[in-house]
């Protein structure tokens, strides 16, 4: 108890100290605060699209893809293929007459960018009938749906606000052709809302187009669900075609891109976090050293060095906290609301509470580690020397 | 030059101190060499893609082929100078973990590339030997083909016989116009050969055709011109220069370059206060010192500049070590990314931005040094 209290005390001391060499203190900030920063806005995309992508998950969707495509944009299936398949069993049945299955066939078109402009691609959608059925979570939040057979499309949210010509109302040029825009829909902020809807029909043609890519559909557990649809359509070697949850096709494509996002990422952050390591301990080193009397002297009145060693470590660690909540605060401020536009996708940009905890958190122990190297001086230097020093 | 030794002690005042300064700014020079780098190799890539080629490939879906019968009519398009077909087979080499591909087009593709350069006669046997395969340095020398052997490979893409072993003699090797070994892992063979030998069913088609035209300003109207002769059939095609084609992937990339600019921008800044910050302490411990320079008879403007000349040698040393140690991590990376990218203009913009530095940060404090009074400097304890 008694060494906790004289810890504390030493640190205190230490701190009322070293807030008044502004240099230092200043330096301090800036760097971590600058780390910290850029940690959050690299991890905020791989958190971002993790958490839109992942939003709308359904145990009870599936997706069949050509065999051997991992992601949906690669896969092609034949119109009289879907035909065939739609039968098969395990699809769940609608309200109406047809099953739960609808084929879907994306292009990327190239489209003018809202925000400082230049040229983009979004992905635009086109599905079959039943595909409202298969995600009820797509909800029209004004305007109507698309009539089959006519240019008229629906916007995602997200897409609306990176789009030029995308709002309800306008027209939108997807490869030569003007489209009007009846409608915009919401997904829970899922990820569908950074895309383009339309009738899969009227899309192929325009874009001239004879395959589609995939197509998504219910399954109907009671008429043995997911199992019974991957046999049913996996053995069928005419088809070639593979039945993927919404979970492994949502996987799969998460991972085309958060792999090289991570990597790049980690290597930016982890260059910065040591810049901003080494900044913040040339500065503590120099709080130290102009220190070196007084220490010193607590050391000659009795302290022992493991006290006055835990109680710098613990100093650094607290004057690494402004700087990492400047930072964090900093990431929060710049990547609220905003989207990158990357690998030929819109990312949005997530700084979540934890995203910022872990930044702070990384910053602390930057902090403890760091400490460790002014510590040791503080106390390596003979009492007699230092006192001696003028 | 007499002052040399005067920076030099002045910079290892204090070894630790210096010591951290400097592993410091090289990392951020490392981070500002990967990055720029990366930026540049792109931007580099779409300029060394020569004006005048376009590439005619199918509308219909990414990957299916056009008729071979399409050759003769648009080689007979007014503008079109030279033609050549592109039909890609992967193979393997001895066992299946050594991949490589097979380019399988005409005589004419090595210098409608303009990429790669072989030596004329050799191309000349590629056209007179049916069998024929130009082969890259690369794997010349990872496999150590020679001249004149004969080489077995094996494709998924079968034969008529249904044999999916294919052989080819070596008539000669080829390698980037550039001249830096590039992981090219291709052979260039005759599609005269391919097409004919491969199943009947399978023919008379290719993925896409090369064509150089004579006028680049009348690319747009020649890639119409090829585009109507498909059209409303069931072959559709879509001629693109490719250089616009190789622009429009870069410019999917996006953002890359407004992140790059932040994180470098940022990293610099960081770095900038801290420089300041010890720079600022150290001229400060040395204020007795300083002054006694200056009752030596030292001019003020002297001391100063001799303030600056010490960050700026630390800031150029260190660029210097950061930017080779980037070239010598993407060397090592050559794996992941092509090309020389390390380029004059990333070192030049990396040395520049070293002298700013150097420069903002020293001159703040360097100042006081040289309105520092000699009296009261000496004075203070």
């Amino acid at each position: 108890m008694e060494f906790v209290k004289q810890v504390c005390q030493l640190t205190g001391l230490g701190l009322t100290r070293s807030l008044r060499s502004r240099a230092s203190m200043t330096s301090m900030i800036f760097c971590i605060g600058c780390a910290v920063a850029i940690l959050i806005v690299m991890f905020s995309m791989d958190t971002g699209l993790k958490a839109t992508t992942l939003k709308n998950i359904r145990s009870d969707r599936a997706f069949v893809v050509a065999a051997g495509s991992r992601i949906l944009a690669l896969s092609a299936i034949s119109r009289d293929k879907l035909a065939t398949m739609e039968g098969a069993r395990g699809i769940a049945s609608g309200a109406g007459p047809g099953k739960l299955f609808a084929p879907i066939v994306t292009v990327m078109a190239d489209v003018e960018r809202r925000r400082g402009g230049g040229r983009i691609a979004v992905p635009v959608i086109g599905v079959g009938p039943a595909y409202h059925a298969v995600y009820p979570e797509l909800k029209l939040v004004r305007g109507r749906l698309f009539q089959p057979g006519v240019h008229e499309v629906i916007v995602g949210r997200a897409a609306t606000r990176r789009v030029v010509g995308a709002e309800l109302g306008a027209t939108i040029t997807l490869k030569d052709v003007q489209w009007l825009v009846v409608g915009e829909f919401e997904q829970n902020g899922g990820s569908a809302e950074q895309a383009i809807v339309t009738d899969a029909e009227t899309l192929m043609s325009a874009f001239r187009i004879r395959v589609f890519n995939a197509a998504a559909m219910l399954v109907d557990t009671a008429d043995g669900g997911l199992g019974a649809l991957k046999a049913d359509l996996q053995a069928n070697p005419d088809l070639q075609v593979n039945v993927k949850s919404e979970q492994e096709v949502l996987n799969d494509e998460i991972r085309s891109v958060s792999g090289p996002l991570n990597f790049v990422s980690s290597v930016v952050v982890t260059f910065m976090l040591l810049g901003a390591a080494l900044a913040a301990v040339n500065a503590m080193f120099s709080v130290i050293d102009a220190r070196g009397r007084e220490i010193a002297t607590l050391r000659a009145i009795g302290f022992s060095d493991g006290r006055i060693l835990i109680a710098v470590i613990l100093e650094m660690t607290v004057l690494v906290i402004p700087g990492a909540v400047l930072g964090a605060m900093l990431a929060f401020v710049l990547c609220s609301d905003s989207n990158v536009e990357l690998l030929g996708r819109g990312i949005p940009m997530l700084v979540t509470a934890p995203l910022m905890w872990n930044g702070i958190f990384v910053a602390l122990c930057v902090g403890l580690l760091g400490g460790i190297f002014p510590a040791l001086r503080a106390v390596k230097r003979s009492v007699a020397d230092a006192l001696g020093e003028r | 030059m007499k002052f040399i030794p005067l920076i030099w002690s002045g910079i290892w005042r204090k070894k630790g101190r210096t010591w951290v300064m400097l592993i410091q700014l090289i990392l951020t020079f490392i981070l500002f060499g990967l990055l720029q780098a990366v930026v540049a190799g792109i931007q580099q890539s779409v300029n060394r893609i020569p004006a005048d080629l376009l590439v005619v490939y199918s509308r219909v879906q990414a990957g299916s082929r056009i008729p071979l019968s399409l050759r003769t009519q648009i080689a007979a398009i007014e503008g079109v100078r030279e033609i050549c077909v592109q039909n890609t087979l992967p193979a393997t080499y001895q066992n299946a973990r050594q991949k490589l591909s097979v380019l399988a087009t005409d005589g004419n593709w090595i210098s409608l590339s303009r990429v790669f350069v072989a030596p004329q006669e050799q191309i000349a046997a590629l056209v007179r030997l049916r069998t024929g395969a130009l082969v890259s340095e690369d794997l010349a020398r990872k496999y150590g083909w020679k001249i004149g052997q004969n080489i077995q490979l094996e494709s998924p893409i079968l034969q008529e016989n249904g044999a999916g072993a294919w052989s080819f003699d070596v008539v000669g090797m080829f390698k980037l116009r550039d001249g830096e070994s590039d992981n090219t892992d291709f052979i260039v063979v005759n599609n005269d050969y391919v097409d004919g030998a491969r199943r009947s069913f399978e023919r008379g088609g290719v993925q896409a055709y090369y064509i150089s035209v004579s006028d680049p300003s009348k690319a747009k109207m020649i890639a119409g011109a090829v585009d109507d002769l498909s059209m409303n059939s069931d072959h559709e095609t879509k001629t693109e220069s490719m250089r616009d084609k190789t622009a429009a992937q870069v410019e999917s990339l996006g953002d890359l370059n407004f992140l790059v600019r932040i994180i470098v921008g940022s990293s610099l800044f960081a770095l900038f206060v801290s420089t300041i910050a010890l720079m600022a302490q150290g001229i400060g411990e040395r204020r007795s010192e300083l002054a006694t320079l200056k009752a030596l008879g030292f001019s003020d403007l002297l001391v100063f500049w001799l303030l600056v000349c010490e960050s700026l040698a630390i800031c150029i040393v260190s660029a210097a070590v950061g930017l080779s140690l980037a070239n010598w991590m993407i060397v090592l990376a050559r794996n992941l990314m092509s090309g020389n990218l390390m380029t004059a203009n990333v070192v030049a913009a990396g040395m520049a931005l070293s002298v700013l530095l150097a420069a903002a940060a020293a001159a703040l404090p360097a100042w006081r040094g040289k309105t520092l009074r000699v009296a009261e400097a000496l004075s203070r304890r």
